[in-house]
């Protein structure tokens, strides 16, 4: 399967090195232009590098879904209100994020 | 016999009342409007064409499976508008919209965005007039580098055209 996401794991640069394709017909994504001055790698090696990333990007969920709730947290406020009036809202929050969402084994 | 109406004849400032037939007029057709009936995927970084399955109208029958052919006799200049909207962009993610025509896309049938924040549902208005042959095809296609798919969204794509008449 060509993807866009195995040739960037494989280092190249849509728009840039390579430009895909996909007709709706059933025949899926192709190769519309290749621009890099490499050999264009073949289908297998794309298919294979895009196995490679869709598994790299499943292991950073945990990470995403984090970041979403850092996100909502004033986390300056907090460290300042902790150090004013020592307690420890600020890692309390962190740490119950990181236990939400546990970084896999 | 024709007979031209002259202010020499009548007074044209005054209000006629029009009973007669209006005959031989062109028209601007071949003419469609289409939309999708469902959300379509787009893959990353990858142009892809959207596949128009819901007809407003078509008046010569001359879009079919998403593509728009010019009907024998209406070779002409057309216009097109291409109304392409998906799902919610991350900020700094690329859109872009593109009409290809016999397969090919110019830089005057392409738009493009850059999504300002995260979470942006975005959309571009693509407009061309083209000067088309018997048998010419037109086509609009869509491209987003989010990351992962998006849907190019039912309630927002749309693909219309009319030839025009005069030009």
């Amino acid at each position: 399967m060509i993807s866009a996401n195995g040739l960037m794991h494989l280092g190249y640069t849509p728009e840039v090195d390579f430009t895909l394709r996909d007709d709706s017909d059933g025949k899926g994504v192709y190769v519309e232009s290749w621009k890099s001055t490499d050999a264009q790698p073949t289908e297998e090696a794309i298919t294979t590098a895009d196995s490679q990333w869709d598994t790299a990007y499943d292991a950073q969920a945990y990470a995403r879904l984090r970041k979403v709730e850092y996100a909502k947290l004033n986390q300056f406020e907090m460290q300042f209100d902790d150090q004013r009036d020592s307690t420890t809202t600020w890692v309390d929050a962190v740490n119950a994020i990181k236990a939400q969402f546990p970084k896999p084994e | 016999m024709t007979t031209k109406v002259s202010s020499a004849m009548q007074d044209l400032t005054d209000d006629y009342a029009f009973t007669g037939t209006i005959s031989g007029t062109a028209a601007n057709t071949p003419s469609f409007s289409v939309r999708l009936s469902a959300d379509q995927s787009i893959p990353n970084a990858a142009y892809t064409k959207i596949v128009f399955d819901s007809e407003n109208w078509d008046t010569n029958s001359a879009f079919a499976s998403g593509t728009f052919t010019v009907p024998s006799g209406q070779a002409g200049k057309y216009l097109f508008v291409f109304k392409c909207a998906i799902g919610l962009l991350d900020a700094t993610k690329t859109m872009l919209a593109r009409l290809y025509v016999n397969g090919a896309v110019s830089n005057y049938t392409h738009d493009s965005l850059v999504s300002p924040v995260a979470n942006f549902g975005a959309y571009i208005l693509v407009s061309a007039v083209i000067n088309l042959s018997v048998g010419h095809t037109v086509e609009a296609y869509c491209y987003q580098n989010n990351g992962g798919a998006l849907d190019a969204l039912a309630t927002g794509n749309e693909f219309s055209g009319f030839k025009l008449i005069g030009v």
